[in-house]
């Protein structure tokens, strides 16, 4: 009979659990040391917990009737004026919260001067215009807004393509507080959170992100089929991309666009609609392309062509480009600071100064004593400070 | 369970420690639960043509030891490559011969079977033969113990793609009572990482570059397919290469040595050289065991070409079931047989000869890796055509892949490589971190974007 385990192999156990013990306890001191380091040096890595119930680290909050804001009874109080934001995550606010999102500043701002004002944030990540005006049509119309604000980000030009044939379902609340079904499940989730809490998860999550796009590991290729992503809106040259398949996307775009401003404007209702640029259109620094989008590839200009759009469909447009460059040189000259206007690591998402700066340059849109008179010029009144 | 997963990481530390825990006997039991739980993670049913070779093999070495008559040593060899290569042909060559005839003759001898390509296969097959015909030759003795054969077959650190390797070099070792070998293991641990770093921080980002313009060529300049032809050498090259690094560092972990599969080959200055060192044991497995015995140089100029021309034929064909593969290989064998007659397999002493002799090489296996890129041979006729005619094209230049080649070349000239493994051997307790560290940022690493598929594993 064969033995199992050869003579030596007691010695090589306690060895190991020596050694286990011993390195397991360093490694967890050097880990404990990285965490507090990053968390002195550089906080914002502390902020980048996204999840189903944070987003940035900011609780999601997403109320009942499936508005990231307050939430208001259908009926409208008479003299109230109320604001719809339509839009998808950049509107929803990812990255910040609830209160940072450009609806809920822009509403702070207009109530300096009407103090009956409110907004509906209907914004939540990847929705495209067919299923907003779903939204607008069955359910949000009811609320009886008086200006309806559609902030519109390059995600949407890829989405509306992408689900053309498909009938646009209304927007579930994704964000309704999860129930666990199980203990096992609750414990997931806890040890989940606290491992998202750890900047340094965030840390090496988000520089090893940067590596891949340094090397050229991650890049910004779009899937012929299936082209999902911002990149689409770009008029991206990629060789097995039809050269033409950003243009047809566009006035895929253009027709949904039409659609929700007629359902919008049958309710006789004031429709805006503002761009939300992406970071490296918006600034030349070379910080401002950490993903290292290739310029070269690029041939619309998302912030021309949508104006050329609202214009063709006579909607009022502002453009988001203009504002955060302002808002960013605001910052550094008044506060001596740098503002990215961006979350970390993020080209599309703003952060609370770049709401703010929509915000701001939306506000310019409202006529200083009646907000139901939204200007209809197609272009942001520059005349006037965006800050 | 791919290398460059997590699960494989533990998988390996679990294997290897348990390895030292058990005494020899065990150690194979254990070595052919791992191998076989290897290829379970991947297909169950499949797993059943290991087992099927294994016997085959094993029953035709033995008959063929015991045989007096060589009729009888003749039929069992006969039988084993038959089964052998007929699972094979089944699997691979089936629909490709179908279709070829349909095409040809308008008639299909057989329907399309349109079935899975058994991971691994035509690696476990070109093994096992070898086992079979060693025993046939009188090289090596059959063995007596299943279970060696077993190992043999189906190893898992070299299974799926390599290195192919003989009987006389593994099984040996099986038997050996190794003992924890902490200077070994360290550089195993060396050659697993620097596996994985080619795989995963070059070949995959050219990937990325090839992959776009062999999609769609005629949207790509001249200029632009010729760097992208760097980007899938140097894909292939490092993908492959990384795959068989971390194949040999994790039979290394458990005190087996495995032959080295690269040496450099894109430093080589003949077709010949570049053979030496690329795939080194696909190029002796096909040297000894098909080449040789055609009759190899013996018998005139012409018929040594006819030889280099069929063994680089089939050998294309051993890549894969495609007219494209069958041009790469007959490429292979016409460079080599030009090469031969014009008396260019020397490598220059002048060092200006041998760089002009270095560029002409390197861009004619470029040329070559073209053909085994392309989807098509439309496609391998309209990049010639770009390139020969240097057309402007849509896509704007990417010009790293001559940047990451330098790098590469560079490296392979200092030889930075084995200075790296003898330093991560000799270093224990920068080792010790160094591997923690790495372990930590592998994690995120597979986590991320690093394309899970190895080239290798579709042939």
């Amino acid at each position: 009979m064969h033995s199992l385990f050869s003579v030596n192999s007691r010695k090589i156990v306690s060895q190991t659990i020596r050694h286990i013990a011993v390195d397991g306890c360093k490694v967890l001191l050097t880990l404990a040391v990285i965490e507090g380091t990053i968390r002195t040096v550089a906080p914002q890595y502390i902020h980048n917990i996204f999840d189903q119930e944070f987003t940035g680290g900011h609780p999601i909050n997403v109320n009942e009737d499936g508005f990231r804001s307050e939430r208001l009874p259908i009926d409208k109080p008479e003299g109230e004026f109320r604001i719809l934001a339509l839009g998808d995550s950049t509107t929803f606010g990812t990255g910040v919260s609830r209160e940072a999102t450009w609806s809920s500043q822009l509403v702070d701002l207009l109530r300096e001067q009407y103090p009956q004002t409110h907004q509906l944030n209907a914004g939540q990540p990847t929705r495209d215009l067919p299923t907003l005006n779903k939204g607008y049509l069955e359910l949000w119309s009811r609320y009886d807004p008086n200006v309806v604000i559609l902030a519109v980000s390059n995600n949407m030009v890829s989405f509306g393509w992408i689900n053309q044939d498909k009938e646009p379902s209304l927007p579930t609340n994704k964000y309704l507080p999860e129930r666990a079904s199980s203990p096992f499940k609750r414990l997931t989730i806890q040890i989940k959170r606290v491992y998202k809490n750890f900047a340094l998860v965030s840390w090496l999550s988000i520089n090893s992100q940067r590596i891949f796009y340094i090397l050229g590991l991650n890049n910004h290729q779009i899937s012929p089929q299936e082209p999902f992503g911002p990149i689409l809106a770009f008029g991206w040259k990629q060789a097995d991309v039809d050269p033409e398949l950003s243009g047809k996307a566009w006035v895929q775009f253009e027709h949904d666009l039409a659609i929700l401003r007629d359902s919008i404007l049958e309710d006789k209702r004031k429709f805006i609609v503002v761009y939300m640029p992406s970071r490296f259109m918006v600034f030349d620094d070379i910080f401002d392309n950490e993903k290292f989008v290739p310029r070269q590839r690029i041939a619309i200009d998302p912030a021309q062509k949508l104006a050329e759009i609202c214009d063709e469909l006579n909607i009022p447009y502002l453009s988001g480009v203009q504002p955060l460059q302002s808002g960013r040189q605001h910052i550094a000259k008044e506060e001596k600071q740098y503002d990215p206007m961006y979350i970390l690591f993020d080209y599309m998402h703003l952060d609370p100064a770049g709401h703010q700066a929509i915000a701001h340059a939306l506000a310019n849109q409202f006529t200083p004593l009646a907000p139901n008179n939204v200007s209809q010029s197609n272009t942001p009144d520059k005349s006037r400070k965006s800050l | 369970m791919l290398f460059n997963s997590n699960t494989y990481l533990v998988f390996l530390v679990i294997v290897v420690y348990l390895y030292y825990l058990f005494t020899p006997y065990y150690r194979r039991l254990l070595l052919l639960l791992a191998s076989y739980i290897f290829y379970w993670s991947w297909s169950i049913p499949f797993s059943l043509l290991l087992v099927f070779s294994t016997l085959v093999d094993y029953t035709a070495a033995r008959v063929i030891e015991a045989a007096k008559k060589p009729w009888i040593r003749q039929t069992s060899l006969l039988v084993s490559l038959t089964l052998n290569l007929g699972l094979l042909f089944t699997f691979k060559y089936a629909d490709f011969f179908s279709d070829s005839a349909f095409t040809l003759i308008g008639i299909r001898p057989w329907p399309e079977l349109n079935w899975v390509l058994p991971l691994g296969i035509s690696f476990y097959t070109f093994q096992t033969m070898s086992y079979t015909i060693d025993v046939y030759r009188g090289a090596i003795a059959a063995k007596r113990s299943i279970l060696d054969v077993a190992i043999y077959v189906c190893f898992f650190p070299q299974l799926i793609a390599g290195p192919i390797v003989r009987s006389d070099e593994l099984i040996p070792q099986l038997e050996a009572r190794a003992s924890v070998d902490w200077r070994q293991i360290r550089g195993g641990i060396a050659q697993i990482l620097w596996g994985i770093f080619k795989k995963v921080y070059i070949a995959d980002p050219m990937a990325h570059i090839a992959n776009e313009a062999f999609a769609s060529p005629d949207m790509v300049s001249g200029v632009g397919l010729i760097l992208a032809a760097y980007a899938f050498a140097i894909q292939i090259y490092c993908d492959f290469s990384g795959y068989s690094d971390v194949a040999i560092g994790s039979a290394k972990l458990l005190g087996i040595r495995l032959p080295q599969n690269f040496d450099a080959p894109y430093l080589a200055c003949s077709i010949r050289d570049f053979w030496r060192r690329w795939h080194i044991t696909l190029s002796t497995w096909l040297r000894d065991y098909l080449y040789i015995p055609l009759g190899g140089n013996r018998k005139g100029p012409v018929r040594t070409y006819a030889n280099l021309m069929i063994t680089m034929l089939l050998g294309g064909l051993w890549h894969g079931a495609g007219w494209t593969w069958v041009i790469w290989g007959g490429l292979q064998g016409f460079l080599l047989s030009v090469e031969r007659a014009m008396k260019w397999e020397r490598t220059p002493k002048n060092i200006f000869w041998r760089a002009v002799r270095w560029v002409i090489t390197f861009h004619l296996i470029c040329l070559s890796w073209i053909f085994f890129r392309v989807n098509n041979f439309q496609d391998a006729v309209t990049i010639l055509q770009r390139v020969g005619g240097l057309a402007s094209g849509y896509i704007p230049l990417d010009f790293r892949p001559i940047a990451v080649l330098g790098l590469i070349l560079l490296i392979e000239r200092l030889k930075l490589k084995q200075g790296w493994t003898l330093w991560f051997q000799e270093k224990p307790k920068f080792t010790k971190w160094v591997t923690i560290a790495s372990a930590i940022a592998l994690f995120f690493t597979f986590a991320g974007a690093s394309n899970p598929e190895f080239i290798y594993f579709q042939f």
